[in-house]
């Protein structure tokens, strides 16, 4: 047939269609004209084609535009949004996509946004959305509410709080672990009212899991990072432990840009997960096994002699003393009455040991005369001789004997081959490794990193262009500066803090002259810690939620562990270990629980068994400070409802992967009634003021030992009015940021507003900038550790190196000294799959998930995926509902097949509980042990601090469980 | 397009265009995040009577893709011109429109009795959804492999739907060559759904008319990008016009030919291109690395047609180039360091 001849055409399609219509929804009303179609045929009406397309250009329309962004639904956050609102509510949103790179030669960062923020609007009028204060009806959890008013509300939270400072104290009221998905107002806001109620609080990003406990173990701190233009100079990408298709959505260019740049991706996952699919080379490691194939690696590197040796002579322990008799660093102490924390070296040019520099990394000798090998005698003071090797000898002997390739790949499951590959190309190229937040979650994660960095460190791979162990820059210091003013910066807080720090630094310097800037950062915070009733988690979960019955089991425990947690906690208190602040007793148990952006029966193991059964029966009150009703929140006695993301001002906390900081307009009021997170606070401190005044009580004493009176307490919540409100805390913000020279000099709030978003200029003057260690720059990328490795800044740990070797009684007891592979311990039992998840697509956390709009991206509910061959063999299909099982729980799903799954393996991400059957999802399945090692809080780099410290009580990961076919009921 | 009165447009009229716009979507960048989905969605179809439909879909290759098995249903042209017969998808096909039970699960009293479920349109659990294999991918382990496939109207050089309609609604944009249905002049016939071989126009079964995409020409007509190639946070897509030397989309498509069309055996000249993706080493059967990437050829060849083998001799050619420490301009393009330049001159903000 000639294409030609179009009239045959059509007229063959008109035969062809069949006719059959295969949708059957009914007209509700027929838009088409009968009379047209006849006109059409007499000649008499127009063939135009005209108005309908205003009914297109009709929908493209608003009223007015705000900047917007969303906090923290993902890393990085702080995308740069015009929200476009039409009568009094938001209609949608788009990227203003318009942040430039550092340079030329770099890929810039637009659009930023991704399909989350994209399609944000749709969360604000769901059902799910709380409007109104509300009081429950009936038991907990029975689903039924009351609306009430908000003076009603407050004043039973109010009198709650005053009840529990009467009964216990002001340790009677917990905040437990809010996250900052409120936003930055919501999240200063938070930890400002509780540290002023004196109001206890497990630490959010240890309890959230997201410790990188491994990290700090060798770095003495934990949140470094880089922008992510950083990862054009690399010529090896390593991505372990991490999906970033899924979670840092809007960076994911820089990955495929720097792959098309001639960059080699490497993927080191059990699963093949959806960022694999643009990678050269997957890693496919049994899940948990990660440390096995890394300690393999740094063999193979020390065997083919492929290591850097001055780095590691320089920056690292390796050619550091230990004692061959109590596996210890030898010591200035026991060799001439000198400081305990003075190690040495050996070096061949003196012909003797030598002092490890303290002040700083560069040797006054020959670098080239240290030894990384021997084993020499040592006389002591006390006129003994010790056997003194090298950490570097040790570390060799064990690689040895248990990690070569052919022993390390039964371990973790892949080919020799690959270990070697790996080994040789990191060695040569300079190698970007990005670390996620799943090995926070492995039981034996520390272990995993510190195996990773030790073949980062062999190889030289941090503190220059392209390199880096990264992960965790985000800067929060307007947040933390909130959090605990007594003044505005205009009032001269910066001051006070700087004189704090002042003070701290002459005390420190005094005992230790080579005291460095951040070595006094960070006791400023773990004393701070100590005054600021924030708690190691795992300690409350234990002594308040219960949990000491799932984590003491006997069946469940580590069988290289010589302690149960309960053990380990007990003589860590006994030994002084633990500080007594931190021991959770009875005298400071909860009564009042308050919830904000937290969904404990989602995020916390176990949650919906111990939270429901053991936690809540012991409030007299509990209540939330929510946008939506969440699965836990439906346990609430009182619910009030918070304004959300285009609802009120704010901005955003920024991870350096995007180093720009985003304005947040109020484009539209919430519904209903709905306050700001801001208001809500301030409100509930003038209610308790009032209430206080009414009950005759007129102050309390704070954690810190500080008496505060109750007619005080909205005055120093707002600052007597300074921060009233979000508009104010902007404001604040942006002093506070400008001050410290993160924004521009001079930089304002108006500047902001018209702008929207604008760049970071430094890291300010706080912890971050330390952590990070090196220059920041605004033309080219950043990366970490510069300091360590250009200027010989000294690391802050026992140390003052990168260390590997932790002489710790307990890491030597456990025999985790150096970094070992262990097998994941059998939580819940011994079961044929390994249990993997993470963050779902999305909706990163619980924001999204049961949101209609997104649900419908997907099956609309929770999949477990299941490896097919598998499946066909256990008689399963896909779409089956199938029970996921093991010794303490089940929880059942729809079951995906999939190739990308192991056989060993089972897949999910997370979901709302309410999803499932029973509102049991997987988490119930999770007791969530956490590894006790981390309760050594005495020792330098395992101390208490923000953001880092005390054991993770979510260990999940490669947990045992089953999958069958649910029987027909 | 304003005709004179009384005259009737020829199929050839109809399908005239002076320039066209094209879309180029790079499958080595794709991350399946549905970004352009949203896109898309809540611009021109979160209304009751669009739910189903996606005029911008995002799935999971290989796999029934969106709608499910189009490929199986016909339409479009045979080798030698002729109009193939072709099927209406479902409601289900079309990826159903799920809703959900909120109320009952948290407000009703229920305790913990009622999960949040979907139904679907046609009422009980749903068979199968949008996205329905998302992830699940092909092969065996340790060599699974999979891609993503995002979707939209091709806006073709010669519509199969323009050919189909009895009513001559449909017609080509002379200025650009966009594809618009006039809803006016529709009568929901649907020859045009059947016809369509790449299934992407959709029923309204409210209007009782078709709907497709209509390559945001309120935007376009100001100079800026359609949303799902604008919102794209993977930055794969470019835009512009194919005769324009200066673009992105023509040096793709034209100079370096690394763009080419899905199915160009269906014979409407569809004017959305992609890039294939590469993919990483496979395994050989004792675990070690060969050079061999996962995907099969012949999965590739499936979808792209036998071109596609010259293009990923290409694009490994000059990545290859990159490795060695040279450069490459075609590396350059598919990165494209300023996000702008990939839209040619639709590069205005939506203010």
């Amino acid at each position: 047939m000639n294409k030609g001849d179009i009239t045959l055409a059509r007229r063959d399609f008109l035969k062809l269609t069949g006719g059959a219509a295969g949708l059957s929804l009914v007209t509700l009303n027929g838009c088409s004209s009968d009379t047209f179609v006849a006109e059409v045929s007499d000649g008499k009406a127009d063939i135009a084609y005209t108005s309908w397309e205003d009914v297109y250009v009709k929908q493209w329309d608003w009223d007015t535009i705000s900047w917007g962004s969303h906090n923290n639904q993902c890393l990085p956050a702080g995308c740069t949004f015009r929200v476009y609102s039409r009568n009094g509510l938001v209609w949608r949103e788009e990227q203003y996509a318009n942040s430039a790179a550092c340079s030329d030669e770099y890929p810039d960062y637009n659009p930023m946004g991704c399909q989350k923020g994209c399609a944000f609007h749709n969360l604000l009028y769901s059902e799910e959305r709380l409007r109104y204060p509300m009081k429950r009806v009936g038991e907990r959890g029975a689903g039924k509410w009351q609306r009430i008013s908000w003076d009603e509300a407050l004043t039973e939270v109010a009198d709650a709080i005053l009840d529990a400072h009467e009964e216990i104290g002001s340790a009677g009221f917990h905040v437990d672990a809010p996250h900052n998905h409120g936003g930055g107002v919501g999240k200063s806001g938070v930890h400002r009212f509780a540290h002023q109620l004196g109001a206890v609080m497990p630490e959010t990003n240890v309890a959230i899991g997201d410790d990188l406990k491994g990290v700090s173990q060798v770095f003495g701190k934990m949140r470094m990072g880089m922008t992510s233009d950083n990862m054009f100079d690399a010529d090896i990408l390593i991505f372990s432990n991490t999906n970033w298709s899924y979670t840092v959505t809007p960076m994911y260019h820089f990955i495929t840009e720097a792959r098309y740049n001639g960059a080699e991706v490497i993927l080191v996952n059990p699963d093949y997960n959806p960022s694999t699919i643009h990678a050269d080379i997957h890693v496919p490691v049994v899940a948990g096994s990660d440390a096995a194939y890394w300690l393999s690696v740094s063999q193979v590197m020390i065997e083919e002699e492929i290591y850097d040796r001055d780095f590691i002579l320089e920056q690292t322990d390796m050619p550091m003393l230990v004692r061959r008799d109590n596996a210890k660093f030898l010591s200035a102490e026991e060799v001439d009455g000198g400081r305990p924390d003075q190690f040495y070296f050996y070096d061949s040019g003196v012909g003797g040991i030598a002092q490890a520099p303290r002040a700083s990394l560069k040797y006054e000798g020959k670098l080239e005369q240290l030894e990384l090998e021997g084993l020499w005698k040592v006389r002591l003071a006390d006129g003994s001789d010790v056997e003194v090797e090298t950490v570097f000898a040790r570390l060799k002997d064990m690689l040895n004997r248990e990690y070569k390739p052919e022993l390390a790949a039964e371990m973790c499951g892949t080919s020799p081959s690959l270990i070697r590959e790996v080994a040789r190309k990191v060695a040569t190229k300079r190698t970007h490794f990005y670390n996620g937040f799943s090995t926070a979650k492995h039981y034996h994660g520390d272990l995993m990193e510190r195996a990773a960095i030790l073949m980062l460190g062999l190889s030289g791979n941090w503190g220059k262009p392209g390199t880096g162990f990264n992960n965790f820059l985000m800067m929060v210091d307007h947040v933390a500066h909130i959090t605990g003013a007594e003044k505005t910066v205009a009032q001269g807080q910066l001051i006070d803090n700087k004189h704090a720090l002042d003070e701290l630094t002459k005390e420190l310097k005094a005992s230790d002259p080579a005291v460095s800037e951040e070595d006094a950062i960070i006791e400023l915070m773990v004393r701070k810690q100590l005054k600021s009733a924030t708690v190691p988690p795992a300690i409350w979960m234990y002594n308040y939620a219960g949990y000491n019955k799932l984590w003491d089991k006997k069946e469940w425990q580590d069988p290289t562990s010589p302690m149960t947690f309960g053990e380990y906690l007990s003589e860590g208190l006994e030994k002084g270990y633990i500080d007594p602040t931190y021991k959770c007793g009875p005298e400071t148990r909860p009564q009042v629980l308050m919830y904000n952006c937290h969904n404990p029966l989602r995020r916390q193991r176990a949650g919906s068994q111990m939270y429901i059964e053991e936690l809540w029966p012991k409030a007299k009150m509990i209540f939330y400070v929510e946008t939506r009703m969440s699965s836990s929140a439906a346990f609430a006695d009182i619910l009030l409802p918070s304004a959300w993301y285009y609802e009120k001002e704010d901005t955003t906390s920024v991870f350096a992967h995007f180093p720009y900081q985003a304005m947040q307009e109020k484009a539209v009021n919430p519904p209903g009634e709905a306050h700001t997170e801001w208001e809500i606070y301030r409100d509930i401190m003038e209610k308790i003021g009032e209430r206080a005044a009414q009950r005759n009580m007129k102050q309390f004493v704070d954690w810190g030992g500080t008496t505060r009176k109750y007619s005080d307490m909205k005055d120093r919540f707002t600052i007597n009015g300074a921060l009233n409100d979000n508009a104010d805390v902007v404001r604040e913000f942006v002093d506070y940021n400008a001050a410290v020279g993160i924004f521009p000099k001079d930089y304002t709030l108006e500047k902001f507003e018209e702008e929207g978003q604008v760049r970071i200029q430094s890291l300010g003057t706080s912890s971050q900038r330390h952590t990070q260690a090196s220059d920041w720059h605004t033309d080219k990328p950043c990366y970490a550790m510069g300091w360590h490795v250009d200027k010989k800044l000294p690391y802050p740990t026992h140390t003052r190196r990168a260390q590997f070797y932790m002489d710790h009684e307990w890491f030597i007891g456990a025999g985790e000294a150096f970094p070992v592979h262990k097998d994941t311990p059998p939580q819940g039992g011994h079961h044929p799959f390994r249990l993997v998840s993470g963050h779902p697509r999305i909706s990163v956390h619980t924001l999204h998930l049961a949101n209609p709009h997104f649900m419908k991206l997907h099956r609309g509910q929770p999949v477990v995926f299941l490896n097919t061959e598998v499946a066909a063999e256990k008689g399963i299909s896909d779409g089956d509902q199938v029970l996921m099982s093991n010794d303490y729980a089940e929880s059942e799903f729809m079951v995906s097949l999939s190739a990308a799954v192991s056989r060993d393996q089972v897949l999910t991400y997370m979901w709302e509980p309410y999803q499932f059957k029973n509102w049991r999802s997987h988490d119930a399945l999770m007791p969530g042990i956490p590894k006790p090692t981390p309760l050594a809080m005495n020792y330098t780099q395992c101390r208490f601090h923000i953001a880092t410290g005390s054991p993770n009580p979510a260990s999940d990961r490669a947990i045992r469980v089953d999958i069958n076919k649910v029987k027909d009921a | 397009m304003k005709m004179p009165v009384g005259t009737v447009p020829s199929k050839q009229q109809l399908m005239q265009s002076d320039r066209q716009v094209a879309t180029v979507i790079d499958l080595n960048k794709c991350m399946g995040c549905q970004a352009c989905v949203v896109a898309c969605k809540n611009l021109w179809t979160e209304r009751e009577d669009a739910h189903h439909m996606r005029w911008m879909s995002v799935a999971t290759a290989p796999g029934p893709l969106y709608p499910r098995d189009f490929e199986k249903k016909g339409g479009g042209y045979d080798a030698t011109g002729n109009a193939r017969p072709g099927e209406l998808p479902t409601m289900v096909d079309s990826g159903d429109a799920f809703t959900f039970n909120h109320q009952e699960v948290l407000y009703e009293g229920n305790a913990q009795d009622k999960k949040l479920e979907p139904t679907s349109a046609l009422g009980g659990a749903p068979e199968w959804g949008y996205n329905w294999e998302e992830d699940q991918g092909a092969g065996v382990w340790p060599n699974p492999y999979y891609f993503y496939m995002p979707r939209k109207c091709n806006h073709c050089s010669h519509p199969a739907c323009i050919d189909a309609c009895s009513r001559n609604a449909i017609y080509k944009r002379k200025e650009d060559g966009i594809v618009l249905i006039d809803l006016d002049r529709c009568e929901g016939h649907r020859h045009c759904v059947a016809a369509c071989p790449y299934k992407m126009v959709f029923f309204n079964p409210v209007k009782q008319k078709s709907e497709k995409c209509i390559e945001c020409f309120p935007r376009i007509d100001k100079k800026i990008a359609s949303a799902c190639n604008r919102q794209c946070p993977g930055r794969t897509r470019a835009f512009g016009f194919l005769d324009d030397e200066n673009s992105l989309v023509h040096k793709l498509v034209e100079k370096y030919k690394v763009a080419i069309p899905l199915h160009p055996e269906y014979g409407t000249t569809p004017n959305v291109y992609y890039v294939p993706p590469m993919s990483p080493q496979a395994f050989d059967s004792d675990n070690n690395l060969t050079d061999e990437m996962r995907i099969p050829d012949s999965v590739l060849e499936g979808y792209f047609g036998k071109e596609v083998h010259k293009v990923m001799d290409t694009l490994l050619a000059e990545r290859q180039k990159k490795k060695d420490g040279g450069s490459s301009e075609l590396m350059d393009l598919l990165i494209s360091r300023k996000w702008q330049d990939r839209y040619a001159e639709f590069t205005n903000h939506p203010v």
